[in-house]
């Protein structure tokens, strides 16, 4: 069954009720800036923007309707960190891997990214992180 | 002032069952294990990439990772980014007036370190580490 074949921390979501005020302080207090090349919205129901770092980026989240999974999840755990996500060499290959160990994970689905592709690995099995896997082409 | 996402800190009740997810499953290579008396944790870290995840274990019912881990339970805890020179941005963040749980850096797992308040970021509790070999306070 082979490994997962990580390659690396694809970025990390962090979800706010104030977009504009947390983009200010992450610029202000930490000196990360917004990059609009990493523009790819994220539907109807959200507030977006992404601060490049290294070869990952951070990614703000502001729900700004009420309902749906993230907004659910939000209304539960509050402002903070919320999710990372990794990314493998071969998405089908990963999830065959995790569920031959008996994890779940949702089937493949078309990511925000062009050609891209996400699952999620169920928060049940990975010590109370949400963690999405992408597989970029 | 920041390079990279150093590491991605998560809580867990037991550092030996979470290695069994994110080293056995996942895959990722633990390149550094320790306990951090004075911060009351037992961790490893795992690398992911050109980052790395920090799993983190409180050693006592009174460290503070185990008041986390009774408030909010098991999950991403903190963010870590390198910078070359955590005390020149230590100085900064003070004449900004940018609200620190540390004053001065100390010796953690990553090298020298410095915790911002979570307040300064919208509640993500930011770390800031120069690796020892980069150190040249």
């Amino acid at each position: 069954m082979g490994s997962l074949n990580v390659k690396k921390l694809d970025h990390v979501v962090i979800a706010t009720a104030d977009l504009e005020d947390a983009l200010a302080q992450w610029t202000r207090n930490v000196g990360l800036k917004t990059d609009a090349s990493l523009n790819q919205p994220l539907g109807a129901g959200f507030k977006v923007s992404r601060l490049p770092i290294g070869d990952s980026f951070l990614e703000l989240v502001q729900p700004v309707e009420e309902k749906g999974r993230f907004y659910e999840q939000f209304q539960e755990r509050g402002e903070g960190l919320f999710s990372i996500s990794i990314e493998v060499e071969d998405l089908d290959a990963a999830i065959e891997h995790l569920r031959g160990r008996d994890i779940r994970v949702s089937d493949p689905e078309p990511s925000i990214w062009p050609g891209a592709r996400v699952a999620r690995i169920n928060q049940g099995y990975t010590h109370g992180v949400s963690i999405q896997l992408i597989e970029r082409s | 002032m920041i390079d990279k996402i150093h590491h991605v800190g998560i809580a867990v009740h037991d550092l030996d069952e979470a290695l069994k997810f994110y080293r056995d499953t996942l895959g990722l290579h633990v390149h550094a294990e320790d306990t951090v008396e004075d911060q009351g944790v037992r961790a490893a870290l795992l690398t992911i990439g050109d980052s790395e995840i920090e799993l983190l274990e409180p050693t006592s019912p009174e460290a503070n990772m185990a008041k986390f881990l009774e408030r909010k339970g098991e999950g991403l805890h903190h963010i870590c980014f390198q910078t070359e020179d955590v005390d020149g941005d230590l100085e900064e963040l003070k004449e900004k007036g940018v609200q620190l749980v540390d004053q001065k850096s100390r010796a953690g797992l990553a090298g020298m370190i410095c915790f911002l308040h979570p307040k300064a970021s919208r509640s993500v509790l930011v770390e800031l580490a120069t690796p020892l070999e980069m150190y040249r306070g």
